[in-house]
């Protein structure tokens, strides 16, 4: 499906693939965030064909759209600051972007990341409930 | 119109329009190119529709930009073709980035 607009001249459409790029590029923007992949998305990948789309599924109907971001947390990032934070910019970036409304975005954490934990002293990461460490 | 243009009949081919509408889609800032259908003018009873279907770059407001090329595209098809309804249906149907050293998010979305 795709966003669809009637005015005196025409119509203009939207596509859902354009949708979910801006909601991915989005998401990837967010320090401490890197996107999950599909199956078909790692062998796409493997096979040189990354997708920009990664990790983001936008369903549009109308001018409603419904998006759904899976997605990988680094190691001492407080999860639900990141989520919030990601669908906060989701929701901005794809109604100023393409004018349509954004009714929900759902956030999925697939993983969490232990590659950059020296990026993250571990006492701050294990201090519960304080996400005081540097985040920008 | 001219009184000697009253008895002169002429069409202008699909392929013609299609190309008219071509140039002016691509020639709109932030267009990357055609995609999937492409860009097809079809001439039925009077009524011209002309659908477009573009790639556009990413960062730039896409509402505004399918609407510059929805103008764009119906105000070459008037000039040149005098149509007597005409519509214009835009899709933009996929992004692409941007290589060659332009911010990614800022707004290229320069209105012609």
């Amino acid at each position: 499906m795709e966003t669809t607009e009637i005015n005196g001249l025409g119509s203009i459409h939207i596509s859902q693939r354009a949708v979910s790029i801006i909601a991915s590029m989005t998401a990837a923007g967010i320090s401490g965030v890197s996107l999950g992949a599909t199956i078909a998305e790692t062998a796409a990948k493997k096979m040189g064909h990354a997708s920009l789309s990664q990790g983001a599924d936008a369903l549009v109907e109308g001018q409603e759209a419904e998006i759904t971001i899976r997605l990988v947390v680094t190691y001492g990032y407080r999860i639900p600051d990141i989520a919030l934070q990601v669908q906060k910019s989701v929701k901005d970036a794809v109604e100023v972007m393409t004018g349509c409304h954004v009714t929900a975005v759902h956030i999925m954490v697939q993983d969490i990341d232990f590659s950059q934990m020296n990026a993250i002293s571990p006492k701050d990461a294990e201090t519960e409930g304080r996400p005081d460490h540097d985040r920008k | 119109m001219i009184e000697s243009e009253k008895n002169f009949v002429y069409t202008v081919s699909e392929k013609a329009l299609s190309n008219i509408a071509s140039t002016a889609a691509l020639g709109t800032s932030g267009i990357a190119g055609k995609k999937g259908r492409g860009i097809a003018v079809r001439n039925l009873d009077g009524v011209m529709t002309a659908e477009v279907h573009v790639q556009a770059y990413y960062g730039a407001d896409l509402r505004m930009l399918a609407l510059t090329v929805q103008k764009n595209v119906a105000q070459a098809i008037r000039i040149m073709a005098e149509p007597e309804r005409l519509e214009v249906h835009v899709t933009i149907e996929d992004l692409v980035i941007k290589s060659d050293g332009h911010d990614k998010t800022g707004g290229q979305c320069e209105q012609a």
